[in-house]
């Protein structure tokens, strides 16, 4: 990091209209990240529209967004799930104990739970497996980091070095002269609000294929901003009045126990 | 029982270890389940400590679940069936009743109406206990099997989880301290651990049982 300037802000577009669908971004993230059988961090989603002859095809890439307020991160009860100052959201696996909470709360489905002990190959490992299952503990919750191994070392995430379409780019969105800024300007790139993503869809595509912007399920917000400080209230009153009963009993002793004569 | 001519039984050992079973289940999951709903207490707990929580939370799960019902069920089926008969059905000395209760609970002068076997509050915190534990139960499996459910449901199961807890948690520190250290009615607490209780406290609050007991 150069002084005198701010952290970077990573962030990805992905240009539908250079992804041929050859999943490559998937199967490089899981050699990258040695993720088990069954977990996915990246995901390419097939989209149809339009009738013969005019029948369209597009491809849709989705990953964790890297939530600016990421709903994983305000529900995690160890502090497992973080959100990094450049932007990155990532699980550290030693603090994770598995609860899922965040699992629930992220509204694109992104995180997967590492859960069963299963190898790709039948009773011996690759070697991606070998150094991947290392790093990954079992029972933890999983997701993209953007490659944050990479980034630190000055590389791109391994799913934009692979991309044969050259559909995607990462970079610094803070910074104006960064490639990713001038793509997003050049190719009028949709923002995913509330995430570090942007899309360049087709020309005719509906914008409902894409993700959301992020947001908050309403699970969520009813138990965070509710629940928790509503029950606490109920809690505190039960116990404020305990004590308010026990002040009154020992100030009146005595006096309340003519009332537990027989009545009638 | 006791034969001792002073006291009477007000519950049978079924009933008692039913409670018990189930308070003892009750607690401890609201301990060890605090520290996932409070997150100063996750924290002073660490990811270690919780994750111990964790899975003591998951094996009492069990006893909640089956323990208690089996008890009641296979042990007394007809103290259980006149109970639940008694708690959803109320007269209107049960509502006067709950109307004088907040002056009874802070120790101040009331004239409180006749009361059976359960009195209105009893029966109160019983059908909340019932339905509370209910929710617990359906919305704990469903996270503990979270991958047989929609993840719209398992989103849901958290907050109304931990809304169940918390309420349940209010009302156990209330029904705790009534029957153990309330100046007036600390002395039920012998009815669930001896099975009886004096005859004066069974005449002074719950005289329709006491009358109809005719002993």
């Amino acid at each position: 990091m150069q002084e005198g300037r701010a952290l970077p802000r990573y962030g990805m577009v992905i240009d539908l209209n250079k992804c041929g669908g050859c999943y490559a971004c998937s199967v490089i993230c899981k050699v990258e990240n040695g993720t088990r059988p069954r977990v996915s961090w990246n995901r390419v989603d097939a989209v149809e529209w339009g009738e013969y002859p005019q029948a369209r095809l597009a491809f849709i890439p989705t990953q964790c967004m890297h939530c600016q307020d990421p709903p994983c991160v305000r529900v995690c009860p160890t502090g497992a799930s973080t959100k990094h100052a450049n932007g990155i959201v990532t699980v550290d696996y030693e603090r994770c104990i598995g609860c899922r909470y965040c699992q629930a709360a992220c509204p694109y489905g992104a995180r997967q739970f590492n859960s069963k002990d299963e190898t790709a190959f039948p009773g011996h490992l690759a070697p991606y497996e070998e150094q991947g299952y290392a790093k990954h503990r079992l029972g933890t919750v999983e997701k993209c980091t953007f490659c944050l191994h990479r980034v630190e070392a000055g590389q791109v995430p391994a799913c934009v070095a692979i991309c044969t379409g050259k559909a995607r780019v990462f970079g610094d969105l803070d910074d104006p002269a960064s490639d990713i800024k001038k793509y997003i300007q050049s190719h009028k790139a949709v923002a995913i609000n509330g995430t570090s993503f942007y899309y360049v869809p087709p020309q005719d595509m509906d914008a409902k294929f894409l993700p959301a912007q992020a947001h908050t399920p309403s699970a969520v917000s009813w138990w965070m901003n509710i629940v928790r400080p509503g029950g606490k209230v109920v809690m505190g009153a039960a116990a404020a009045a305990v004590v308010a009963s026990l002040i009154i009993g020992a100030a009146n002793r005595g006096g309340g126990e003519h009332h537990d004569q027989p009545q009638g | 029982m006791t034969n001792r001519k002073d006291r009477v039984e007000r519950f049978n050992l079924a009933e008692r270890l039913g409670h018990w079973s189930h308070a003892i289940s009750f607690v401890l999951l609201l301990l060890t389940g605090s520290g996932l709903a409070f997150y100063s207490f996750a924290q002073v707990l660490g990811p270690e400590g919780l994750g111990i929580f964790r899975r003591i939370h998951h094996v009492m799960a069990y006893p909640f679940t089956f323990l208690t019902v089996l008890i009641l069920v296979l042990g007394t089926p007809r103290t259980v069936g006149r109970w639940l008969k008694e708690c959803f059905s109320w007269s209107r000395d049960d509502y006067a009743f709950i109307g004088g209760f907040v002056r009874e609970f802070f120790v101040l002068p009331v004239r409180l109406p006749e009361q059976g076997k359960y009195n209105a509050g009893q029966k109160l915190n019983s059908i909340i206990s019932i339905l509370g534990s209910l929710l617990m139960i359906i919305t704990g499996w469903i996270m503990l099997y979270q991958d047989s459910f929609s993840p719209q449901v398992v989103a849901w199961a958290h907050p109304l989880h931990a809304a169940g807890a918390l309420v349940l948690g209010g009302i156990i520190l209330g029904h705790a301290y009534l029957g153990l250290l309330h100046p007036r009615s600390r002395e039920s607490i012998w009815g669930m651990i001896r099975g009886t209780v004096s005859r004066s406290f069974a005449a002074s609050h719950h005289a329709k049982w006491y009358r109809d007991l005719g002993v």
